[in-house]
């Protein structure tokens, strides 16, 4: 034994490990098995050695209870136990400073309920150990010493309670029995009685009055403050149509009849009876937040207006120019004749930047208005569609946007129904669009089974059979030339008007060098057909330009084959226009860099305009006969007739990456709408212009005269004709 | 579709020379307003009641006939008012330049 500071570790009889245990534990425990045995006697060993510190006992206690492994052998219940106890015994017994054994004992109390006395004037919760151990469940294996802070449990708890006197807060007495106990008939009896003496014979018996003294009541008066409530003075203005409408609207709605049990209905079968016109009244749900009403489609249209007030301010200048508020004073001095064009606003947005635009229209209504359809210019470019319907007045933003999945090719807007958008596809759909609604909404669709077309419709336009009807003519890259019609089934029927075939052999016109053929077949036999005019003065003719470059002369009356063909240009034709003058004077230009002027009933071309590149589009002033503009490339030209025909009298160029599509007057003339091909329509102003002319018609003819002056049998058919038409009109 | 009315709403105001923009509900109720609430509050009373007054004069001269947009022009600013049964669209805008 060494002492080391004072602690002495004394090896000692084994006794206080296992005092605790009651000689019958250990006796059980003895019988274990060898395992428990052999812990045991591990555990004996390390029982004997004890550390004491200065005269206090300092061993650690053992990690595992030596008596765990037999806990659930040796447990009991303390409702098993039989006899009670009158005390509850803590038996602490010596071994270890921890009370690990607590758990495993159990102490069985039983007390009677006559001896309980307690005094509620003590406070009994002080001294009270919380004793919530759970006995079910096994004691913790490793453990603490506990170490209760030292308090004492009074001896003796008396508790006395005592009845306080009963107060009624709320009385709600019964007034009503239910018929058959017997309140009920007790309280039946009494109103018999009641009746009797005041309504019956009880009536008449012997009276006294008497007075009596009521007791005075004693009252009390209270203030309470209440709040004031908001008023607020609001003017309310009904004028008579507000009466009026309401009346109207009551009118209208129809009460949800109730269906009487009584009455028997004989009414005629539902078939019979004449549709009602009155509604069932759908409660009128009116918008109040900002949500509900912001959906609503009179917002946007609220929007609409607005914005294009606002656009009225930043656009001022350019608005005025474009109404013709500014105009040229024809009298002045310094006029030159310079053809300028002013820029005054670019129409694009984000949403359709770098697309192409391949169509425009105008609305024939409201000139205003204009439809632009948005594809692809290369054949290889993969683009979705879009169709921006915008107003001259909001160059900002268009005021629709539809989106469609296949490019779009041509839009025409209708006569009859200005609302109505004819749009033509990259895929051969041909839709119907309704452009009063700010979502997509369609009136008719071609079908795949009428509709053979899957080519791109380069054309499309309007006609009218009579007041009411009205069908869309289109063409098609496959050479077909088609006639979609409304039926009251409200199918899109497609039915063919012709074929564009190949031409073969040597034509009139144009001399071009001839495509050397190496096989016999050759291998398109339906040339694309490009473009499509309607002829000014005869119903059922009309042209259509093809990307072989000749231009066929068709008629509605024959439906296989075409009337007349001349060979316009060397490619592609890519746009006709008449004359807003002459009748008889067609212009074409196309991929071989010219336009050509053309006269009905002429062979021969009477004039052509060279251009740089190929001319996508060409239009006539239509207020100036002599005046055209082309857009070929990125170059706008204008050419004036009257003064020189081998260079344009003007031209503007654009970015050389741009390519301009298309090219439209606005009725008054003065403005020109040019389309290109990153989606951006530009308008300008023409400025510097000759004024023009009063005898249109004349100088135009003039203009021509002037031009065929070197080749004298032109000269002659020209005249030839003219007189031929004076005398048939005279 | 909210996304694409709030989006209407910023065009409006990101437009040059506004000032701002009330949108009031059928009560008279400013419900969405690009100004303070006092200011709104104003702007909708009395446009409410002036938008009245004009249905009125648009309907008495012709029955048929119906308001559809009214401008207010003043020294400093114009009022651009849209009426509708449902609610009313105002727009102030600043147009001195």
């Amino acid at each position: 034994m060494s002492q080391e500071g004072g602690v002495q570790v004394s090896t000692g009889p084994s006794s206080t490990g296992t005092a605790t245990t009651d000689p019958s534990r250990m006796s059980v425990s003895d019988s274990l098995s060898k395992v428990s045995k052999a812990g045991f006697s591990f555990m004996e060993a390390r029982q004997a050695h004890h550390v004491i510190e200065s005269g206090v006992d300092f061993t650690p206690d053992d990690i595992v209870d030596p008596d765990f492994i037999t806990m659930f052998d040796t447990f009991t219940h303390a409702a098993f136990e039989g006899k009670p106890r009158g005390k509850s015994e803590v038996a602490l017994k010596g071994k270890s400073k921890s009370t690990a054994d607590m758990g495993m004992k159990v102490f069985a109390t039983t007390i009677s309920l006559d001896d309980i006395h307690i005094d509620h004037t003590q406070n009994t919760e002080e001294g009270v150990i919380p004793d919530d151990l759970d006995l079910e469940i096994a004691p913790s294996a490793f453990y603490l010493p506990k170490e209760y802070p030292v308090m004492s449990y009074p001896p003796d708890v008396l508790i006395v309670l005592k009845e306080t006197e009963t107060q009624f807060m709320f009385e709600l007495p019964c007034f009503t029995y239910e018929k058959g106990t017997a309140e009920a008939t007790v309280v039946e009896e009494e109103n018999e009685f009641y009746q009797y003496i005041t309504v019956g014979k009880g009536r008449n018996r012997k009276m006294v009055v008497e007075e009596t003294q009521t007791e005075a009541k004693v009252t009390q008066t209270r203030h309470t403050l209440a709040t004031r409530p908001q008023k607020k003075n609001a003017i309310v203005f009904a004028s008579m149509w507000d009466m009026h409408d309401t009346y109207a609207r009551l009118a209208r709605i129809k009460a949800a009849e109730e269906p009487d049990e009584m009455v028997l209905y004989q009414s005629a079968a539902p078939s019979l009876l004449r549709k009602r016109v009155k509604v069932l009244d759908t409660s009128e749900r009116r918008g109040k937040t900002f949500n509900e009403i912001g959906a609503m489609p009179e917002f946007f249209d609220a929007a609409l207006l607005t914005e294009r007030v606002l656009s009225t301010l930043e656009y001022c200048e350019q608005q005025k120019k474009f109404r013709g508020l500014v105009t040229v004073d024809p009298l002045s001095l310094d006029l030159v004749y310079v053809y300028s064009l002013q820029p005054l606003w670019t129409l694009e947005c984000e949403e359709a930047a770098n697309r192409p635009i391949t169509s425009i229209s105008f609305n024939p209504k409201n000139q205003n208005i204009m439809a632009v359809g948005h594809g692809k210019y290369t054949y290889a470019d993969h683009m979705s569609g879009i169709v921006c319907v915008w107003c001259t007045k909001n160059p900002c933003k268009p005021e629709r946007m539809y989106h469609f999945q296949d490019p779009l090719t041509s839009v025409a807007f209708s006569d009859k129904n200005p609302n109505w958008l004819g749009c033509g596809f990259a895929n051969g759909d041909v839709l119907i669009l309704d452009v009063t609604s700010y979502t997509i909404k369609t009136i008719a669709k071609s079908e795949r089974d009428t509709n053979p077309c899957f080519e791109p419709i380069w054309a499309i336009c309007w006609r009218s059979i009579d007041k009411d009807n009205q069908y869309l003519m289109t063409t098609c890259q496959d050479g077909r030339i088609n006639r979609f019609t409304s039926t009251k089934t409200h199918d899109f029927i497609c039915t063919p008007m012709m074929r564009i075939s190949t031409v073969e052999g040597q034509m009139k016109e144009l001399e071009t060098p001839k495509q050397c053929l190496k096989v016999d077949v050759p291998v398109t036999r339906y040339p694309a057909a490009l473009c499509m005019k309607w002829h000014p003065v005869i119903d059922h003719i009309y042209l259509v330009g093809t990307d072989e470059g000749c231009i066929h002369k068709c008629s509605t009356h024959y439906l296989n084959q075409h009337m007349d063909v001349f060979r316009a240009h060397s490619g592609p034709v890519y746009s006709m226009e008449y004359s807003p003058f002459m009748n008889t004077l067609l212009v074409s230009c196309g991929a071989d860099n010219a336009i050509r002027l053309w006269i009905e009933g002429m062979d021969d071309v009477i004039m052509t305009l060279n251009c740089p590149s190929a001319v996508f589009d060409i239009a006539f002033c239509p207020i100036n006969s002599t005046i055209l503009i082309s857009a070929s490339g990125n170059v706008l030209s204008i050419w004036d007739l009257r003064r020189k025909t081998h260079i344009p009298c003007a031209e503007y160029a654009f970015h050389p990456s741009v390519l301009l599509m298309y090219i439209k007057f606005s009725p008054s003339g003065d403005n020109v709408f040019v389309g290109d091909t990153l989606g951006r329509i530009h308008t300008f102003h023409l400025e510097d212009t000759p004024i023009p002319p009063y005898y249109q018609k004349k100088l135009l003819d003039e203009a021509v005269k002037k031009a065929l002056c070197t080749r004298p049998q032109l000269l002659k058919q020209l005249d030839k004709l003219e007189k031929m038409k004076q005398k048939q009109s005279g | 579709m909210a996304t694409e009315v709030e989006e209407t709403i910023k065009r409006i105001q990101a437009h040059k020379g506004v000032m701002g923009v009330v949108i009031v509900n059928h009560e008279g109720i400013p419900i969405k307003s690009s100004l303070d609430n006092a200011t709104s509050v104003l702007y909708s009373g009395l446009i409410s009641q002036l938008t009245e007054k004009a249905r009125n004069v648009v309907r008495e001269m012709d029955s048929t006939n119906e308001l559809t947009f009214l401008r207010v022009r003043s020294r400093r600013h114009e009022i651009l008012i849209a009426p509708d049964r449902e609610f009313i669209l105002i727009v102030i805008q600043n147009t001195s330049d």
